[in-house]
C-alpha cells in the first residue's frame, strides 16, 4: 500500500512539469492566451484530444491498450451526420449506444477468449473504421447547429464542451470509490490477487473497454459539433495522440496506476505543444515527426522513471 | 513426454489448417467464378502474394520474437519516396538510390528495436512511434509530392515472367521464403527468436543477449519491408504517399491466419504463406464482386477476430 502510494507520488512531476513548462513557454510565445477568450480556445481544442486520453486511460489501468478509440470517433462523427436529418437528437444517444457495444464486444471477446486487448482492438478497429467507409465513403452528411451551439457555446464562462470533460471527472470521481472502480484498479495492478479478493476480473475489463468506447464517442460528438460534418477518418491520428496523453498523464503500462485528471493534463500537454508548433509556423510537414517525438518522449521518460521507482 | 509429442503434433496441424482453408476457398472459388482455379489465375494471385508475403515474413519473426510491428507500411512507403527522390533530386545511379531507401527503412528498424530492447518500450507504442517518424520523413523528403522512377530494366524483371516464367517479385518471395525458414527452423537465431518470444528472461539465462537479439529482429523486418518498396515501386513505376498503408494491419492478418500465436514464442514462416495466399484470394474475390474498400476493411478484420478466437479457444481446450 505504501509502495504504491510511493509510485503515485513519484509520478506526479512528470505529468505537471512539463504542463507547467509548456504552458509558460505558451504564454512567452503568446501573451493572449492568458485571456478568457485565448483560455477558452485551447480548452475548446483540447476536449475531444482530453476525452480520448480519458479514454485510453481506463484501458490503461485494467493493463490492456484500446487501439480503436480513433475508429469510433470516426464512426460516431458518421453516425451523427448521416441520421441527424432523420433523427435529430436521438442520433446522439444511437452513436453513444452502437459505441458502447463495439466497446462491450471488444471487452468481452478480450476477457473471455483471453486474447491481448492490443490485437483484438487493432481488428475491431479495421471493423468500425471499414463500417464508418461504408456508410460514409466520402465526408459529408448534416448535423443540426444545435449540436455546435452545444459544443462551441459558453454561456456559463467556459465552453459547454469543457464542462463535459469536468462531468466526466466527477462521474469518474464517483465510480472509482465503487467497487467496479476497485475492480479496474485491482486488476491492473495484480489480476490473480483481484480475483481471489471475488473481484471480476472480467468485468472490469468489459467496464473498461465499454467505458473507452462511450468516452470515444462523446469525442467523436465534440469533433462533429466542431467540424459539422462526418468523416470516416477524422479519428485516425486520436489513437496515437491518446496513447502519448495517457503516458504524459502518469499512467503505467503495467496496469494499476493511473488518474483521469493526470489523463487531462496529459491532453493538456498536447494540446498546447500543438499550439506552440503553430505558432512557431512550422509546415504541417513537421506534423508527424513532432507527434512521434512527443510520443518517444513521453514513453521513455515514463519507462525510465518506472525503472527507477523499482530500484 | 506423451503430451509433448501431442502438443508437437497439433502445432503442426496448426500450420496446415490455413493451407486447407486455402485448399477449399480456392476450390469453392473455382467453381463458382468463370475463369478462376486456372494454372494461370492461380500464378497471378501467387504474385499478388508475394508482396504481402515478403513483409509478412518481417512480421513473423517480430510476432514469434514476441513483439508486433505497425511501422512496415510507413516504411515501405519510406524506403519507395526515399529512392524515387534520390533517383529525381539527386540524380543517383538506380542501385544506389535503392541503397539509400533501403537504408532510410533499415534506420527506423534499428530504431524501433533499441527502443523496445535497450529502454524497453513495449513495441507496440514504440512501432507506433517509427511508424509516426517514418511517415513525417517521408513527407519532408518528398516535399509532399513523391516521382516516378526511370529505371526500364528492373521495372521489366519486375513484372514480366522471366526465369521459369515467373517475375521478379515471386523470385524474390521464393528465395526469401526459402532463407527465413532456414533461418527459423535451423539456425540458432530462430531458437533464440523463439526464447525471447516465450521468455526474455530464459533468454538471458540461456546466455543470448535479448537486446541485440530485438535490434535484429526489428532491423530485418524493417530491411524486408524496404525490399518490398523497392519491388512496389518497380511494379507500380511510381512512388505516392500512403503506398504502404494497407500492409500494416494485412501483415497481422496474414501471420495470424497462419496460425503463428500472437502471444509470440512460436510460429512459421510457412504457415504466414498460406496466410498470405488465403488472403489474396479473399480479397481478389471481393474486388471481384466489387465491394467497396471500407468493407474489404471490416471483412479482414472481422476474419482476423474470429481466426483468434478460434485459435485461442483450441490452445486452451488442449491444454
Amino acid at each position: 500500500m505504501k509502495a504504491s502510494r510511493a509510485r503515485i507520488t513519484s509520478r506526479i512531476p512528470v505529468v505537471f512539469l512539463p504542463a507547467a513548462i509548456f504552458l509558460a513557454i505558451n504564454i512567452a510565445l503568446n501573451p493572449r492566451i492568458l485571456t478568457l477568450r485565448g483560455l477558452n480556445n485551447l480548452a475548446l481544442q483540447t476536449v475531444s484530444l482530453g476525452l480520448v486520453v480519458m479514454a485510453q486511460t481506463l484501458v490503461v489501468i485494467v493493463r490492456e491498450l484500446d487501439m480503436s478509440v480513433g475508429a469510433v470517433v470516426s464512426m460516431t462523427t458518421v453516425l451523427v451526420a448521416s441520421t441527424m436529418s432523420s433523427l435529430h437528437v436521438l442520433s446522439i444517444p444511437l452513436a453513444l449506444l452502437v459505441a458502447a457495444l463495439f466497446g462491450a464486444l471488444s471487452g468481452a471477446i478480450v476477457a473471455y477468449a483471453r486474447i491481448p486487448g492490443i490485437v483484438v482492438t487493432l481488428a475491431s478497429s479495421m471493423i468500425i473504421g471499414g463500417l464508418a467507409l461504408v456508410i460514409m465513403p466520402q465526408a459529408g452528411g448534416t448535423v443540426d447547429d444545435s449540436l455546435s451551439d452545444f459544443v462551441n457555446g459558453q454561456p456559463f464562462l467556459v465552453p459547454d464542451s469543457f464542462l463535459l470533460l469536468l462531468g466526466v471527472l466527477l462521474v469518474w470521481q464517483y465510480v472509482k470509490n465503487t467497487r467496479l472502480g476497485t475492480a479496474i484498479y485491482a486488476t491492473g495492478g495484480n489480476a490473480f490477487s483481484a480475483y481471489a479478493s471475488g473481484l471480476s476480473v472480467a468485468g472490469a475489463k468489459i467496464a473498461a473497454y465499454t467505458g473507452s468506447a462511450l468516452l470515444a464517442a462523446i469525442a467523436g460528438l465534440v469533433v462533429c459539433g466542431k467540424t459539422m460534418t462526418g468523416d470516416a477518418t477524422v479519428g485516425d491520428t486520436y489513437t496515437l495522440s491518446s496513447i502519448a496523453g495517457t503516458v504524459l498523464g502518469g499512467a503505467s503500462f503495467m496496469g494499476g496506476v493511473g488518474t483521469m485528471a493526470g489523463a487531462v493534463a496529459g491532453a493538456l500537454i498536447i494540446g498546447i505543444l500543438v499550439h506552440i508548433l503553430f505558432f512557431l509556423g512550422l509546415s504541417s510537414h513537421y506534423q508527424y515527426i513532432a507527434e512521434g517525438l512527443i510520443l518517444l518522449a513521453a514513453v521513455s521518460i515514463g519507462v525510465l522513471a518506472e525503472r527507477r521507482g523499482k530500484k | 513426454m506423451k503430451a509433448g509429442r501431442l502438443s508437437l503434433q497439433a502445432e503442426s496441424l496448426r500450420y496446415l489448417v490455413p493451407y486447407l482453408l486455402f485448399g477449399i476457398c480456392w476450390l469453392v472459388v473455382a467453381t463458382a467464378v468463370r475463369g478462376y482455379g486456372t494454372l494461370d489465375h492461380f500464378l497471378y494471385i501467387v504474385q499478388f502474394a508475394g508482396i504481402l508475403g515478403l513483409v509478412s515474413a518481417g512480421q513473423t519473426l517480430v510476432i514469434v520474437a514476441g513483439g508486433i510491428d505497425l511501422s512496415v507500411g510507413s516504411l515501405i512507403t519510406l524506403s519507395a519516396v526515399v529512392t524515387t527522390q534520390t533517383m529525381y533530386a539527386n540524380h543517383l545511379a538506380f542501385p544506389a538510390a535503392v541503397l539509400c531507401g533501403l537504408l532510410a527503412s533499415l534506420a527506423f528498424g534499428v530504431l524501433s528495436g533499441v527502443g523496445v530492447g535497450y529502454i524497453k518500450i513495449p513495441p507496440l507504442i514504440m512501432s507506433l512511434v517509427s511508424m509516426t517518424l517514418a511517415k513525417g520523413a517521408a513527407l519532408l523528403v518528398t516535399n509532399g509530392s513523391p516521382h516516378e522512377i526511370r529505371a526500364q530494366g528492373f521495372q521489366d524483371w519486375v513484372v514480366k515472367p522471366g526465369a521459369l516464367g515467373i517475375n521478379g517479385i515471386l523470385q524474390t518471395w521464393i528465395v526469401v521464403s526459402v532463407l527465413v525458414i532456414l533461418l527459423m527452423r535451423s539456425t540458432r537465431f530462430g531458437k533464440k527468436l523463439q526464447f525471447l518470444g516465450s521468455s526474455p528472461k530464459a533468454t538471458i539465462y540461456a546466455g543470448y543477449n535479448p537486446k541485440t537479439l530485438t535490434v535484429a529482429v526489428f532491423a530485418l523486418s524493417a530491411l524486408l519491408s524496404g525490399v518490398t518498396g523497392t519491388l512496389l515501386i518497380g511494379f507500380t513505376g511510381n512512388s505516392y504517399l500512403g503506398m504502404g498503408d494497407a500492409y500494416q494491419l494485412s501483415t497481422i492478418a496474414a501471420v495470424v491466419m497462419g496460425g503463428t500465436s500472437i502471444l509470440g514464442g512460436s510460429g512459421s514462416y510457412a504457415g504466414t504463406i498460406a496466410g498470405a495466399l488465403l488472403l489474396t484470394l479473399i480479397t481478389s474475390v471481393l474486388t471481384l464482386f466489387s465491394v467497396s474498400g471500407g468493407a474489404q476493411v471490416a471483412i479482414e478484420g472481422t476474419i482476423i477476430l474470429l481466426l483468434m478466437i478460434a485459435y485461442s479457444t483450441a490452445t486452451r481446450v488442449r491444454d
